[in-house]
């Protein structure tokens, strides 16, 4: 205080005068003036990055989405209509039909520079266009003369055998064969021939799409996770949609760009042969969909599920330990040495990096503790193939993480409780177990809760120690037990957003949103559980 | 258990036993023994945390430095950390770390600063009801929310500002601005807290001497909570220091190495913040997400380094609370 007597002594005549003493004085003004503002500019700041952030999240979760499709979906009903089966792609589709006189090869002209010997050459559609489609009839077919695009569209509807056509042809079946090019000109013929859509074809039809389409080891492998024959149509359509179709990402805009420059994405979108379509990258579909390697088709589901069993571990071994120690430090512990070390430690733990924990973890739960962490001991799985990256293991990390944020939260919260209580309830005779179970606790629980949840909410948003500990990186089988390798909602946003590919950014955004919603709808219990408890003590 | 008659006059009747020849004191009570026990143990865990990560990070820190082809001196001193070629420098782990901290600091100090005082002393009732919750939401977002952030919305405006050829794609300022916003909360409402902590009647003599408001908070007020302050920066220094998705999100993954002092120095290089360099818990991160096989020399390296983390923000940690709790003024 020494400064204050040192401003009292001097003297009067020290202080501005007159018009001097006006403007300082103005000049402090203005200066305070202008310190308020940066102040409050300061503030506002902080506003603008809760803002900006939460926008950057919403651009990249919805916007306009660039998709080529392998086959477009016309084509691939075209190609179903082909009458030979195995209608490979740009396989040399004239050998195949060589010397059968009921087939028709149809392609584009620049894939065949001249009619090939043995084979009559029909232009279909526009003549004069450069890239035109040319139907090849081999020269031994003696009816098909009169070929022309109306007959071809005539055979794509109609019959099996050529004498459905006209009575006078042979009575063979139609061997009709299209082959894909790369200009798209037979899927731009196709989109013009008003042919049913993909939705409407038949179980069977679409089984012969895909068993034309797939590889035998990937038909195969489908078949193993559920019978073809079995699965429903809207399983199948799904398959050949995923699997035929196979729609590409080319670029990805954010909702900014998505609103402001729609014109150019659509202009891109032409000049590539693909088409533009606004997406939602949050879909109730992408919350129940397993991860996969391609990002329009992959989930958060295993992240979810892992996050929610991580979670339970967390809670069932850090909540009653640290509501247990802090009951400990609040009520038993004297005030000696041991009491003081407890205290001083815990406040040196809640310093601790995250990532530090994410090591300790790694030594003593994944490594020392592999016979139990791995369930080995338990006879869930062989001793040689245990390995401590699990479920429990991460949760009883995370578990040691948030233990002193517990206990400081709960000591707070116990302090709170005035020693009247206390007072009143020794003065009955109440032991201090007594005294603590009926008195304190009830009067702290809606504190120690509050705290508990911030601590658990601060869990489930924990990255680092689960990457350290092991967290599986492609893993796409729900978790069944405690047993079982984990990824969690956090490092699966960490391993989107690490990938270089635009559409995983998108995702990531996306799971972030649904990370944020959970986390808010866990503190806004928090907050309403407080505001419970204190209207209920005034 | 037998009672006197004569004891029934004390228990009124309500079945209450009572046994009068023992004191009630004395009673041995093996259920309250039972939970006093458990309740120790309960406390006594936090004891076994701590013992376990320094017995942890200094048992697998030991086995790195036994290994003979690590030696301590060019760990503490060398500027190549490179474990294929078996060199152990940790300084340009450490320069980036400290690099992404400074920024983060600078970004930290004086807003958060601002805005304590803007809390404690310019704000009115209702300002800070509503702005006291938007900070504890910036304070519960995920950090690898903040990499992700950093990466796709800071690391953008940082290229557009000074090029694209002077800022790489993963830079030390961008996970450095961005580790400065998440420990923003942290220095806000600690410096707040030490402001409020002012009594009223050394605002008031200063308004009574004919003091501005500015003048009242940046001379009288902030002073006399010099300490709190300064114990809010040193904790938010330690999480900045201890801080992880951040920086690997943003800040890159490949130590940035330099031959020795001279050439890290010449130039200032390793200050550079628009080049990416991975810090000490980034590479803890990206080396232990892959397949590490236990026992090898990467995965002991990698407790050296958390040692020193471990030593670095437990030493800022205390430095902080011992300034905290030797400087305060007290107002009684």
């Amino acid at each position: 205080m020494g400064v204050f007597t040192e401003k009292a002594a001097v003297g009067a005549g020290d202080w501005p005068q007159g018009a001097e003493e006006t403007s300082q004085t103005r000049r402090r003004r203005v200066r305070g003036r202008v310190w308020r503002g940066l102040i409050r500019v300061s503030t506002v700041f902080g506003l603008l990055v809760l803002t900006t952030l939460l926008y950057n999240v919403v651009n990249s979760t919805w916007g306009y989405v660039v998709v080529r499709d392998q086959l477009s979906e016309q084509l691939i009903v075209l190609l179903e209509r082909s009458h030979i089966t195995h209608a490979e792609r740009r396989v040399d589709a004239l050998k195949m039909v060589d010397g059968n006189p009921h087939a028709v090869v149809v392609m584009s002209s620049q894939l065949v520079p001249a009619v090939p010997d043995g084979f009559r050459g029909v232009p279909i559609g526009d003549q004069h266009a450069a890239l035109a489609l040319i139907a090849l009839v081999p020269e031994e077919n003696r009816f098909l003369l009169g070929l022309d695009e109306t007959l071809l569209r005539q055979l794509l509807r109609e019959g099996s055998r050529w004498s459905d056509l006209a009575p006078n042809w042979p009575t063979e079946s139609i061997s009709l064969m299209f082959v894909v090019d790369e200009d798209g000109v037979l899927s731009r013929w196709a989109a013009r021939q008003d042919l049913p859509n993909l939705d409407n074809l038949g179980t069977n039809a679409m089984l012969a799409v895909l068993e034309t389409h797939l590889s035998a080891g990937l038909l195969r492998r489908y078949d193993r996770e559920e019978p073809m024959a079995d699965r429903s149509r809207a399983n199948l359509l799904a398959l050949v949609q995923e699997r035929v179709k196979e729609p590409e990402v080319l670029a990805t805009f954010t909702l900014r760009d998505s609103l402001v420059r729609q014109g150019e994405i659509q202009a891109f979108a032409e000049s590539e042969g693909a088409i533009a379509e606004f997406r939602s990258w949050l879909t109730p579909g992408f919350l129940v969909r397993p991860q996969s390697a391609n990002a329009a088709r992959s989930g958060i589901r295993t992240a979810l599920l892992g996050s929610l069993w991580v979670i339970a571990i967390t809670i069932i071994f850090s909540v009653p330990l640290g509501i247990g120690a802090a009951i400990y430090l609040e009520e038993f512990s004297s005030r000696n040495w041991f009491g003081r070390v407890i205290e001083t430690n815990i406040n040196n733990l809640a310093g601790v990096p995250s990532i530090i924990y994410g090591m300790l973890g790694l030594v003593i739960f994944v490594r020392a503790l592999t016979q139990i962490t791995s369930g080995s001991l338990f006879g869930t799985v062989s001793a040689d193939e245990a390995s401590g990256r699990t479920i429990l293991s991460a949760g009883l990390t995370l578990g040691l993480l948030i233990l002193p944020v517990i206990i400081i939260n709960g000591q707070e919260a116990i302090r709170a409780v005035p020693d009247s209580l206390r007072e009143a309830a020794y003065g009955v005779g109440s032991t201090r177990w007594q005294c603590v179970r009926w008195h304190v606790l009830p009067m702290a629980v809606p504190g120690i809760l509050t705290g508990a949840i911030l601590a658990v909410s601060r869990a489930l948003g924990e990255t680092a120690p689960l990457v350290v500990i092991g967290a599986a990186t492609f893993i796409s089988v729900d978790p069944t037990n405690l047993f079982a390798k984990f990824t969690v909602l956090p490092i699966q946003i960490y391993q989107w957003t690490s990938r270089p590919q635009a559409e995983f950014r998108n995702i990531a955004a996306a799971a972030i949103l649904v990370l944020l919603v959970l986390l808010l709808f866990i503190n806004a219990t928090a907050v309403l559980l407080r505001n419970r408890a204190e209207s209920q003590r005034m | 258990m037998s009672v006197k008659p004569g004891a029934e006059f004390l228990t009124g009747g309500l079945g209450i036993e009572m046994d009068s020849r023992r004191g009630l004191g004395r009673r041995r009570r093996p259920f309250e023994q039972f939970m006093h026990g458990a309740l120790w143990l309960c406390g006594a865990i936090s004891i076994l945390t701590t013992i376990g990560i320094v017995y942890m990070l200094g048992q697998e820190a030991l086995l790195f430095f036994r290994r003979e082809e690590v030696r301590l001196l060019d760990f503490l001193t060398g500027w190549t950390w490179q474990p294929q070629t078996l060199q152990f420098g940790i300084w340009p782990l450490v320069n980036a770390t400290m690099g992404a901290s400074l920024i983060a600091m600078a970004l930290a100090l004086p807003l958060g600063l601002l805005i304590a005082i803007y809390l404690s002393e310019y704000a009115s009732f209702k300002a800070r009801r509503i702005l006291k919750p938007i900070l504890e939401v910036l304070a519960g977002i995920p950090t690898v929310v903040y990499g992700y952030f950093a990466l796709t919305f800071v690391t953008p405006i940082l290229r557009n500002m000074f090029g694209v050829e002077v800022v790489e794609i993963f830079n030390i300022a961008s996970a450095g601005l961005v580790i400065g916003v998440l420990v923003l909360p942290t220095v806000t409402s600690m410096s707040e807290d030490a402001l409020r902590a002012v009594p009223v009647a050394l605002r008031e003599a200063a308004v009574g001497l004919g003091a501005t408001k500015l003048e009242t908070s940046v001379r009288v007020v902030v002073p006399a909570a010099l300490s709190g302050i300064s114990a809010a920066f040193i904790v938010a220094m330690s999480r900045a220091v201890g801080e992880t998705m951040i920086v690997a999100v943003a800040a890159g993954a490949g130590p940035r190495n330099f031959a020795d002092w001279s050439e890290a120095l010449g130039g200032l290089r390793a200050l550079n913040p628009f080049q990416s360099a991975e810090t000490m818990t980034g590479h803890i991160v990206r080396i232990s997400g892959g397949d590490i096989s236990y026992d090898s020399l990467d995965y002991d390296s990698l407790f050296a380094i958390g040692l020193l983390l471990f030593l670095m923000t437990l030493g800022l940690n205390i430095f902080s609370r011992a300034i905290a709790s030797r400087f305060r003024e007290r107002y009684d």
